[in-house]
């Protein structure tokens, strides 16, 4: 007798899950600490339809039983919850509220960013982490940034980023010690907004 | 991996075939599945990798979650049916694996041996796309049902009833 065999498109995770999600921790570590610098994805990895690589390397490395991700409409396709479901173990809300993992592309309807959970005073660090994907991430003049972990200033851009961002950014930023983290993905490299991070459009 | 009680809530938890509850209707497909499961978790390495060697050495297939230590809290129940509580923590080792065609077999395996969490998980994977393996596990499971009466005539052998004798002065 056979049984219908199940789940038969999964991709693997890490290679060695061990030192790979080391690797990408210690590079989203250095990448919140120093906003605007741009990171290498250290690994290759397996990527699921809906997600890119950085994306995938990223939920891989942070997210577990304990943390909820929330996937926007146009990431939400099947093989990318499969994929998070049993690498990660994490449960996928489709309630933004519950997120502490909001992922996204970059022409979704953003709207959503202002239902973030922001933390509160006592714990600022229950805030979600707005995990953006994106093509294309320089170090072309766009964005002048400063603040915690930025020496003088560094200059950031970010392929289509529209106007409403910075508009919630601003409010975000007022927010501290609460406030939302934002990671841009691009397929290779990854970049991070901290909280504390100030923004002036160039 | 922190030790931690199996839930029945969690959205995560449909993939681990051996959270199964023990009152909810097992249809036969799935109960032939926790038969061959059971059965090649209780075999020991040497037993699964000379039969690979053997029968599905040329066999292509990739590790789709390496073999992973962890704890698991094993519940019992006082009398098999008193309250629930929990016996203790026991080592486990699981493991997936997928076959060139896409087959996923899984593994959950006492111990930490790794090898033999993935073998008995190529098992799966094999019984789940062909049942090729079918005479291997039943004379796995006829040997380690032998092994079990084995053992339960020792046991019974040095069996002890203890009563208690009428003292009397209840009357």
């Amino acid at each position: 007798m056979t049984l219908q065999s199940q789940t038969s498109e999964l991709l693997p995770g890490f290679e060695h899950t061990a030192f790979d999600s080391n690797a990408v921790f210690r590079v989203l570590l250095d990448a919140l600490s120093r906003p605007g610098r741009i990171y290498d994805l250290p690994v290759s990895v397996a990527t699921p339809d809906g997600l890119n690589a950085t994306t995938t390397a990223t939920l891989l490395a942070m997210a577990d039983m304990d943390t909820t991700i929330w996937l926007s409409p146009s990431c939400k396709t099947k093989a990318a919850n499969d994929h998070l479901k049993f690498h990660c173990g994490c449960p996928i809300s489709d309630d933004v509220v519950m997120a502490d993992f909001a992922v996204a592309r970059m022409d979704d309807d953003l709207s959503f960013v202002s239902r973030l959970s922001v933390g509160n005073a006592e714990y600022p660090d229950q805030s979600a982490t707005l995990i953006l994907m994106v093509d294309e991430i320089s170090n072309a003049p766009a964005m002048k940034l400063t603040g915690p972990g930025i020496k003088d200033s560094h200059d950031l851009e970010i392929k289509n980023l529209p106007a409403s961002f910075h508009v919630w950014r601003a409010e975000n930023h007022h927010l501290f010690p609460c406030g939302v983290d934002v990671i841009f993905t691009s397929p290779t490299q990854i970049v991070a907004l901290s909280r504390t991070t100030r923004i002036e459009v160039i | 991996m922190t030790a931690h009680t199996a839930r029945t809530d969690g959205p995560g938890q449909d993939q681990n075939p051996t959270h199964q509850n023990k009152t909810a209707p097992v249809d036969q497909a799935t109960a032939a599945r926790q038969r061959w499961m059971s059965v090649l978790a209780r075999t020991p390495r040497a037993s699964l990798e000379a039969r690979w060697a053997a029968s599905y050495g040329d066999q292509k297939w990739s590790m789709l979650r390496e073999p992973q230590i962890g704890m698991v809290m094993v519940r019992g129940r006082a009398g098999g049916a008193g309250q629930r509580f929990n016996l203790g923590e026991m080592t486990v080792t699981r493991c997936a694996v997928t076959l060139s065609d896409g087959t996923v077999g899984h593994s959950y395996v006492k111990g930490r041996d790794r090898l033999q969490a993935q073998y008995a998980a190529l098992f799966d994977a094999i019984m789940l796309r062909d049942g090729s393996a079918s005479d291997f596990i039943d004379d796995l499971a006829a040997a380690q049902a032998e092994a079990k009466r084995d053992h339960a005539r020792k046991v019974a052998a040095t069996k002890v009833d203890f009563f208690t004798l009428v003292r009397g002065e209840d009357e």
